[in-house]
């Protein structure tokens, strides 16, 4: 009985989650050059905020998870502003330990209006187990991995189609030259950190509804991991993203069940600290300017 | 480079730092009164790690509300400092500082876990401060000095008393152990695995997870590949209750056996449906008078079930008083006392101490039924040991 | 007046000014790879927790007191900075910024993993620091700890001021008119970050014969983190700068207290502000705000 195929399962649902968080992150490094470590304290807030909405107030799930993902948009659009715009142009390290510092708030801050404890997270898709053989798939995988992907099919649409998404590309290529293409970078910044955010809002439910527990805590290692996908893939490109999401996913998977669940974050990083010294801008990136 | 206006804002710096600690410093200094007896507690007040230092805190108090209540001792009152570590190493070494000194403590309970608790208790030996170890459970803390003792039991024990219900109670043969990366998840793991191996069974998996992991499907796959007849588990319910499901999910249906970190009812909440049937370490019997009272007690005051954490808090403050109560309050006094109690009764059952000043108590185990505990046996610490 | 200056003194106070002086001595030794040569790194409690490791593992094996390990492990930790240092050669930034994040959380997972350094129970029973066989107390570890963070300033100092200071400087500001002007600007950026890995070491072994025991949860993201707030707070590239970060921020947490469950939030919001107000830390706003 092999028991492989069920490994590279588990690993692409996983993969998927860090896909939805990293392309907020891949987008915001893209074209603004900002580290956001923050992006994981959002990804708490929407699983812990759908939690309330769901079993506090009641709220139908389509509404609940709508009103996080609006949520979660607002909050990042609120960074932007208030927290990353008056630094731009500063030293990297200025904005990453802002960036770190909000997070650290958020964290803490979550801790008093919830608690510290993990919560069960109100589970409103019945969950179906299909077996296929010696592979056991449940519905969450699925709608997981299919959201995810159509969601990467839809950015992609909107990134080689509409204005906004030909601007942000612009950006992403040469911000100077953008902005002398007449291209806002304040619209453009909100625009960006809006949509991160609330793909980084759904990701927390989504894993609240896979995984079954939301807590406070949950944004920081898998924020980092999700910034790892970033690197490896390449900096500011969505296909990269993607590819570094899922290697990242399915590595994690098969450490755990080849080597051992202990070393699996250590072998993770070790990783990316590899790839950077191999291919310093990643594997599908392109070596960025600074701007 | 012009720096001349570093040190001078440095030492203003300084300067300020030192004024305001000073004013802190001289706190709560109640003159021309009968002096109450004071108790540090340390632990993590805030951060990840809060639910557990804060419940801890509470059941000491509730010990401390209750003595008071009924005259104190010799007529003084006890009363508690606490201090926030956060767990972390460093500042349990302060928070134990700043309780002996600013808030004058004669006697400390750690309320913390291994690591804050471990580089403490060098600093309470050296300060000649007798200290109750709650619930932290690493071998080395107790070795510091004559003036540690310890009211819960070792890993190795628990991991004993797992073993014998895996192969008496689970008659399993096949035993698959996941265990939380840590020293309280290794030492009930190892001493789990020697035991079911020297009791006749086979361990065909055993590997530890991390803390904060969330996503256990390819541990679970991996568990299941092996084929076990009985699972035990060594960890805490903020992962376990994800493992747990997980497991079940991909068709694991052995029998489980977990340790204490599962005895909260916030662990039947996050596993739900698939926690029923679980056996359970927990140091308390169930049914115990004692036990009951100071449940309802607690819950009255803090709206939910005391777990292990809190009856532990709870039973550190009551040996300590105990040891007062037989030795006076003084440091030397409560040291003499520790060392004189035998079949002390606490909410946890009967206490005494080892010459190493480790806990000698039975191990209890409850049941998931029906979404809740439910006391189901009591193993005498002869058969654990 | 004695009771108040034996609490201003005491104990409480003293372990303050003994984590004061450790946390000077890391971000001191981080500023100047972060501050001086410019190469960001959020990596740094990896070598305070090689130098940790190493006192703890040298005890264990020789059982060598402190006075053996604070040099072996600091020439330790500078022989793992050599190491740790070379990606500095291949990615610069923010890319460094992850690589050491990186290096950081894999140097804390091999010592919860590893054998040798005794995984998650880590390393037990480190000796306290004796001199003329006395064991210290308190006040030995504070007046050790102010020495060793003076030690570390003073070779910053004289650093910055002589011939490899200049060209750190000159590696930080322009790397490549550094190179073109003669300047070795791979020997410096590795010989910056050994050096600051070699007084993280010695904090390292300070730490470790000071909580006794050697464990991987002092040395997570979390610790270098906090490193780097110190120097960022207090003023990058200044010579004072991580003298003032490691004060307040060591401090803040003990007089905010009363805020309890707010207290880590308030610490959040404080690096947020002040990076928003002061990106140059507060020396460095001193220094601007003086007319020249």
């Amino acid at each position: 009985m092999s028991v492989l195929p069920q490994h590279l399962l588990n690993g692409l649902a996983v993969g998927s989650l860090y896909a939805l968080l990293a392309i907020g992150l891949s987008l915001t490094y893209g074209v603004l050059r900002i580290i956001n470590i923050a992006h994981g304290g959002v990804y708490m807030i929407g699983g812990m905020l759908a939690l309330t909405l769901l079993a506090v107030m009641r709220l139908p799930p389509l509404i609940a998870v709508t009103l996080t993902i609006l949520a979660c948009a607002g909050l990042g659009v609120v960074f932007e502003r208030f927290a990353y715009r008056p630094l731009r142009g500063a030293n990297v390290i200025v904005t990453l330990i802002s960036s770190l510092g909000l997070l650290l708030a958020m964290e803490n801050l979550a801790r008093v209006i919830w608690g510290p404890l993990p919560q069960p997270f109100p589970q409103f898709l019945p969950l179906h187990i299909y077996r296929a053989g010696p592979v056991v798939v449940t519905n969450l995988q699925v709608l997981v991995i299919a959201l995810t992907l159509v969601l990467m099919a839809g950015l992609q649409w909107v990134l080689r189609k509409t204005t906004l998404g030909l601007a942000t590309l612009a950006a992403v290529q040469n911000a100077r030259g953008a902005r002398l293409l007449g291209i806002n970078i304040d619209v453009l910044a909100m625009a960006i950190f809006a949509v991160g955010s609330g793909l980084a809002g759904l990701a927390g439910v989504l894993e609240g509804l896979y995984l079954t527990s939301v807590d406070p805590s949950m944004g920081q290692m898998f924020g980092l991991k999700a910034f790892a996908a970033v690197v490896i893939g390449g900096m500011g490109s969505v296909a990269g993203t993607f590819l570094g999401a899922y290697l990242i996913g399915l590595l994690e998977a098969l450490v755990a069940a080849y080597v051992s669940a202990g070393l699996r974050d250590v072998i993770t990083f070790a990783l990316l600290v590899l790839t950077l010294m191999v291919r310093p801008s990643g594997l599908l990136g392109r070596r960025v300017d600074r701007a | 480079m012009r720096n001349w206006r570093g040190p001078r804002l440095m030492l203003a710096a300084v300067a300020a730092a030192s004024v305001t600690l000073l004013v802190s410093a001289t706190g709560p200094m109640a003159l021309g009164q009968v002096p109450d007896v004071r108790v540090g507690v340390f632990g993590p007040l805030t951060g990840p790690a809060a639910a557990d230092g804060n419940g801890c805190l509470w059941g000491a108090q509730l010990a401390v509300e209750q003595t008071n209540a009924k005259g104190g001792i010799d007529g003084r009152k006890i009363s508690v400092a606490s201090a926030d570590d956060q767990a972390i190493p460093a500042e349990g070494i302060t928070a134990v500082q700043r309780l002996l000194t600013r808030d004058r403590a004669t006697s400390l309970i750690s309320c913390s876990y291994s690591g804050a608790t471990r580089s403490a208790a060098p600093f309470a030996q050296s300060a000649k401060a007798p200290m109750v170890v709650s619930y932290a459970v690493h071998p080395e803390i107790t070795r510091a000095g004559n003036y540690i003792w310890r009211v819960f039991s070792v890993g190795a024990i628990q991991g004993n008393a797992m073993a014998v219900m895996a192969r008496e109670d689970g008659k399993g043969t096949r035993a698959a152990i996941l265990w939380v990366k840590n020293d309280y998840g290794e030492s009930i793991g190892t001493a789990a695995a020697a035991r079911f191996a020297q009791l006749g069974g086979q361990v065909v998996f055993n590997e530890p997870f991390q803390i904060g992991d969330k996503d256990f499907t390819t541990m679970a796959t991996k568990a299941r590949a092996a084929n076990p007849d009985v699972i035990m588990i060594a960890g805490y319910y903020a992962e376990a209750g994800l493992l747990v499901p997980q497991l079940r999910r991909l068709g694991l249906n052995a029998p489980i056996y977990a340790s204490d970190g599962m005895s909260a009812p916030k662990f039947i909440e996050l596993a739900g449906q698939t926690a029923e049937g679980m056996v359970v370490s927990a140091s308390t019997d169930l049914n115990s008078p004692l036990f009951k009272a100071f449940a309802r007690e607690f819950q009255a005051r803090h709206r939910y079930i005391p777990d292990s954490v809190a009856s532990h808090g709870h039973d550190a403050m009551l040996v300590l008083i105990e040891a007062m109560r037989r030795g006076g309050t003084t440091p030397e006094g409560i040291l003499k006392g520790l060392g004189m109690i035998d079949k002390f009764t606490g909410v946890n059952g009967t206490i005494a101490f080892t010459p190493a000043r480790e806990v000698i108590t039975e191990q209890s185990f409850w049941k998931i039924s029906g979404g809740q505990f439910v006391q189901y046996k009591l193993l005498p610490y002869d058969k654990v040991k | 007046m004695t009771a108040l200056l034996d609490l201003m003194f005491g104990p409480y106070a003293l372990t303050l000014l003994i984590l004061v002086s450790v946390n000077t001595t890391l971000a001191a030794s981080l500023n100047l790879i972060t501050g001086y040569a410019g190469q960001v790194s959020i990596g740094h409690a990896a070598f305070y927790a090689i130098g940790a490791y190493a006192a703890g593992l040298l005890f264990k094996t020789f059982g060598w007191g402190f006075w053996l390990t604070l040099p072996s492990a600091a020439l330790m930790s500078f022989a793992a900075g050599l190491v740790i240092g070379a990606p500095s050669l291949r990615v610069e930034h923010d890319f460094l910024a992850i690589v050491t994040l990186g290096l950081g959380l894999v140097v804390q997972g091999l010592a919860l993993n590893l054998e040798f350094t005794g995984g998650p129970y880590g390393i037990a029973g480190v000796p306290r620091i004796s001199a003329f066989g006395r064991e210290f107390g308190l006040w030995g570890y504070a007046a050790t700890g102010v020495a060793l963070a003076a030690v570390t300033l003073l070779v910053v100092y004289r650093i910055t001021r002589a011939r490899p200071g200049t060209a750190l400087m000159a590696v930080r500001e322009d790397p490549l008119a550094a190179e073109v002007i003669g300047i070795n600007t791979s020997r410096y950026k590795i010989l910056a970050f050994a050096t600051g890995a070699l007084f993280a070491g010695a904090a390292g072994s300070l730490y470790a014969h000071y909580a006794t025991f050697v464990g991987h949860d002092s040395f997570g993201l979390g610790t270098s983190i906090a490193i780097m707030s110190m120097v960022v707070v207090g003023g990058l590239g200044r010579l004072w700068g991580p003298v003032v970060g490691a004060v307040l921020l060591t401090l803040i947490p003990e007089l905010i207290r009363f805020t309890a469950a707010y207290r880590m939030f308030l610490y959040g919001l404080l690096l947020v502000v002040t990076m928003r107000y002061m990106p140059q830390g507060l020396l460095g706003a001193l220094a601007q705000r003086k007319p020249r």
